[in-house]
């Protein structure tokens, strides 16, 4: 008796968990693309204001925090400063590749990183400064697709992984 | 994760096989075969010219060559490297640091100074807006000229431009290419630093460097020396320039390159009246030449200048033709001064 109880709140709980993990991925998606916006915020001030170089520029972004968005940057300053045989864009591109297929963004967040790192860095500073903005409107876009995404999903994979234990340990027992 | 990451090198000379700065901010062809070039040609180089489409050239010794990509110099094109756009648009993402924003200014002008004070002219399409240049884009052309620093160049000249110990108003006098903006970098090394075997104080200096020439400054720092008591404004109007070292630097002395237009006028008499001393160039051949120009005549005319160092290439390039004290007229040295330490 004792032994079945304890089988069933195993089950149970982890399965719970792992439903809490699955739901967790919206969370995460949500939480790096409120990250790149303001890294996205960061880089139009720098640029505009101080001209500061996009190598140093994204030292400096990345060191502020120790998400996926960060470690793209720190990728991307590292190798353009080491090899120094890349253009930005393969370099970016590159990154995107080790860093950003793991993390928790979306393929259209990755495209939209994509987009940036065939534009940054080769205009002008007031036009560096457009394109930005018009970026900045497409990642808040999914932005608040996450969110939703988060809304609707989070509660529902969590019961949903509740449910599942619950009926196996039903139908075992 | 973060912590693993190896520390970002700034430096992009690398000390302990040699490199020179310059190969760094070459697309890794050209940057392979300059690195390949036999040793004394790679001394006496002065320019890597990259066109494109068209073979690449070096030039030193008074001679241009094509280049292998093994950095063979050859008389003719065939065998050498063939410069692409790719070529061109990757040197140019070293030259700006991949940042085309923060050198927007230094390609209005047409040319980027980077560490080492090593100068790129770039060639392209301009944009033009009806009233000055926009911007350049679709490169067509990269000139790397090889900056060397040439110390000495005033040692001959530096007992004439003082008087009991004061530091004397001095204009030099040149044609263009004849070590001018050279030796006006070593007299203000000198001032700066001053002499202590002969008792001369090193004195304040404000440079005002318009066009970044006197102490090539890459990101603010200067790449050649003008010494221990410099303050140098770098890519700025020479007439405001002046104003504010005036008000902010309390210089001793103020050095500038080729003045000339009405408001500069203004800032010299504004830093006369502080009591600063000038040093500053023209283009010119003699006294009588200076006469006849608009602002610096003025300002010879009203004796401003007590020193003038008048230079030609008659014999070297960088002969110190005469040294004349302004108010008698009389030139301080019997016969020219070769100087071979101008190049």
């Amino acid at each position: 008796m004792w032994l079945k109880l304890v089988v069933s709140a195993v089950i149970v709980v982890s399965s719970f968990q792992l439903g809490s993990i699955y739901a967790g991925t919206f969370t995460e998606r949500k939480k790096l693309l409120g990250e790149l916006i303001v890294a996205l915020q960061m880089f139009e001030t720098e640029i505009s204001y101080n001209a500061t170089p996009l190598p140093l520029l994204l030292e400096k972004i990345g060191n502020r925090s120790n998400s996926d968005v960060s470690k793209l940057l720190l990728r991307t300053a590292y190798s353009l400063q080491e090899n120094g045989s890349n253009s930005f864009m393969e370099a970016w591109n590159l990154a995107i590749s080790s860093e950003g297929e793991t993390s928790g963004l979306y393929k259209e967040d990755l495209e939209l990183l994509r987009l940036l790192g065939s534009n940054l860095g080769n205009s002008d500073g007031v036009n560096q400064v457009k394109y930005l903005r018009i970026l900045m409107e497409e990642v808040k876009r999914n932005y608040n697709k996450a969110i939703e995404e988060e809304n609707k999903n989070l509660k529902l994979y969590r019961h949903l992984g509740l449910l599942t234990g619950v009926t196996i340990v039903i139908i075992l027992f | 994760m973060m912590n693993n990451q190896p520390q970002i090198r700034r430096e992009r000379m690398n000390e302990k096989t040699g490199t020179e700065i310059y190969e760094a901010y070459l697309c890794p062809i050209i940057r392979a075969a300059i690195k390949a070039l036999p040793i004394d040609f790679k001394r006496d180089l002065e320019e890597i010219r990259l066109r494109i489409n068209r073979p690449l050239m070096v030039y030193g010794g008074n001679k241009d060559y094509f280049l292998a990509s093994d950095g063979r110099l050859l008389r003719n094109s065939q065998g050498a490297i063939m410069v692409t756009r790719k070529d061109i648009d990757l040197s140019i993402q070293f030259i700006s640091n991949y940042s085309f924003y923060s050198v927007e200014e230094e390609i209005k002008r047409g040319y980027i100074t980077i560490a080492g004070g090593h100068r790129i002219g770039l060639s392209g399409k301009v944009l033009y807006d009806g009233k000055s240049i926009r911007t350049m884009k679709d490169f067509n052309g990269l000139n790397f000229r090889i900056a060397r620093e040439k110390k000495g160049a005033a040692k001959a000249v530096m007992p004439y431009l003082y008087h009991k110990g004061k530091f004397l108003n001095t204009l030099i006098v040149s044609p263009p290419q004849c070590g001018k903006t050279t030796l006006l970098r070593d007299i203000i090394l000198n001032v700066s630093n001053g002499n202590a075997s002969n008792g001369i104080l090193g004195l304040k200096v404000g440079v005002v460097d318009e066009r970044s020439e006197l102490a090539a400054s890459c990101n603010g720092i200067p790449q050649l020396d003008l010494g221990i008591r410099t303050d140098i404004l770098d890519s700025c109007p020479k007439a405001e320039g002046m104003m504010i070292l005036i008000r902010a630097m309390s210089p001793n002395v103020i050095a500038t390159d080729e003045i000339g237009r009405e408001e500069d006028s203004y800032a010299i008499s504004e830093a006369l009246l502080a009591g600063i001393k000038l040093i500053t160039t023209v283009h010119g051949t003699s006294l009588e030449d200076i006469y006849g120009k608009k602002v610096i005549g003025d300002l010879v005319k009203n004796k401003v200048f007590e020193r003038m160092i008048i230079l030609s290439n008659k014999n070297d390039i960088g002969t110190i033709e005469s040294i004349i004290d302004v108010n008698t007229k009389v030139n301080l040295i019997g016969t020219p001064i070769r100087n071979k330490v101008v190049n």
